[in-house]
């Protein structure tokens, strides 16, 4: 593609092909699909790991793999980074600070009404974008080891947790009950994500539409079960109003 | 090679490196056996995952206690707090029930295991005084929030540095380094283990908030009434 064409006129730029590197012959007998040495910034590296991590998870990234995906060799990236881990934080970095700057801010109404659109918005970030939700199920505690560069998420969480002092907890209990909505939240959105991946065929999943109220009396009364079932936005914003009337009566709120 | 081996080692394959990991190939590299051997048991990829998830389920539900005759919030928190050791027990049940919930469902060898169970823990709820369809949701909600849970819980430990104590001192250097005027909440707590933590004591905090909220959808229809 572009890269021929590009590594020419880098070449060029330089002062001539003739460059005498032991490793010449090698580059072009790979038929020059890699990169020259050196052409990958620091940021072209990140949008490779990002591409990478949104199309295979984050356990399919690796080294080789990113190197692979770039065209280039594995010592451009260990430039860069040391180690895979020293990647995926910079990565961290980049996608929360990213994510947080998306959010809305918080209004100033009723607390149990705001926090339904906090979570919500978080559920829909979520949801629209992989590589967020990659980061938040499965390196969260990475992500707020790192939040020292992001003030953006100590901001985020303060006025989510304000908004339960505005319901009238203590700063614990705060705490204890925006645990549990992430939580909620965030596992939710794993397992919607799991679901959507299946394709079903439809003929397959005809018996679980309508149940027979003969063997099933609760069960069959329902419209269709396969919809009550399923996770979708009605059912998560009936699980986050579960928490928030389960935190009034728990800590006795009026 | 019996089938018992194959099935073994496809349960094995699938807890480590998860279900997209499973294949005939991968499956016959891990028992050390030609692929023929294991098409002798298995037809195909998907005789092999029903007989997989046959067997999980009824491991699964052997184990997972019902709910019974006490109290609806008793034995709703028993019955997921039992559902919660089984899912961290039996990884694969909890893999096979994400990625491939409807196929799995269908099965003729799971689909009344599974169904039944639904139906009693529901009708119980009923009976305490939700509609079908509100206690469906309830059910689903605490049922999501347990299979979330424990998806959280098992990523956490495959983080890197999660069992180190300096990332978690770190954690809290920077909180404690907080300009309280900016940040009022987190510079009285001091530490983001509280709103983060993954453990026994948070479970039960969701569980509980879950259950007393499913209590107040109870009282207001006794109310209405």
């Amino acid at each position: 593609m572009a890269t021929n064409g590009r590594t020419k006129a880098s070449e060029a730029a330089r002062g001539g092909p003739k460059r005498p590197k032991s490793n010449m012959a090698a580059a072009s007998k790979g038929r020059t699909t890699r990169r020259a040495r050196g052409s990958l910034s620091r940021e072209e590296i990140l949008d490779g790991a990002q591409e990478l991590v949104e199309a295979q998870g984050l356990q399919q990234l690796s080294m080789p793999a990113l190197a692979k995906h770039l065209k280039s060799g594995v010592t451009s990236i260990y430039w860069y980074f040391r180690s895979k881990d020293d990647l995926l934080e910079a990565l961290t970095d980049r996608v929360t600070k990213d994510m947080y700057l998306k959010l809305p801010p918080i209004g100033d109404g009723a607390w149990d009404d705001e926090l339904v659109d906090y979570f919500t918005a978080f559920r829909n970030l979520l949801e629209a974008t992989p590589i967020y939700r990659e980061v938040f199920a499965y390196r969260a505690r990475l992500l707020f080891t790192r939040a020292a560069f992001a003030p953006a998420i100590f901001r985020r969480l303060d006025d989510g947790l304000s908004l339960f002092m505005r319901a009238g907890l203590s700063a614990e209990q705060a705490a204890e009950a925006f645990n549990a909505c992430s939580n909620f939240t965030r596992g939710f959105v794993i397992l919607e994500h799991g679901l959507e991946s299946e394709s079903v065929d439809p003929a397959m999943t005809e018996k679980l539409h309508h149940l027979d109220v003969s063997k099933f009396p609760t069960l069959g009364q329902l419209e269709d079960f396969e919809r009550v079932m399923w996770l979708d936005d009605n059912q998560f914003q009936f699980g986050l109003r579960l928490l928030i009337a389960g935190i009034r009566q728990q800590y006795a709120l009026h | 090679m019996s089938r018992e081996e194959i099935l073994e080692a496809s349960y094995q394959l699938v807890a480590h490196d998860g279900l997209s990991a499973l294949s005939m190939p991968a499956l016959s590299r891990q028992v050390d056996a030609g692929v023929t051997s294991i098409y002798w048991y298995f037809r195909n990829k998907e005789e092999l995952l029903v007989a997989l998830a046959e067997r999980v389920t009824a491991d699964v539900y052997r184990r997972w206690k019902p709910m019974e005759d006490g109290s609806w919030d008793t034995e709703l928190r028993a019955s997921f707090t039992s559902f919660r050791d089984e899912l961290s027990r039996v990884p694969v049940y909890l893999e096979l029930f994400s990625l491939r919930s409807r196929f799995v469902l269908v099965q003729p060898g799971i689909f009344p295991i599974v169904m039944n169970r639904l139906e009693a823990d529901i009708a119980h709820l009923a009976a305490a005084g939700l509609s079908p369809v509100d206690a469906a949701h309830a059910h689903i909600a605490c049922s999501a929030y347990v299979r979330g849970f424990v998806t959280l819980e098992r990523g956490l430990r495959q983080e890197p540095g999660e069992q180190d104590e300096a990332v978690r001192a770190g954690i809290a250097d920077t909180v404690g380094s907080l300009d309280a005027a900016t940040f009022p909440v987190l510079t009285l707590l001091g530490d983001l283990e509280p709103m983060t933590a993954l453990n026994d004591d948070t479970f039960r905090t969701g569980l509980d908030l879950l259950i007393d909220g499913i209590g107040s959808l109870v009282g207001s229809r006794a109310g209405r009434s």
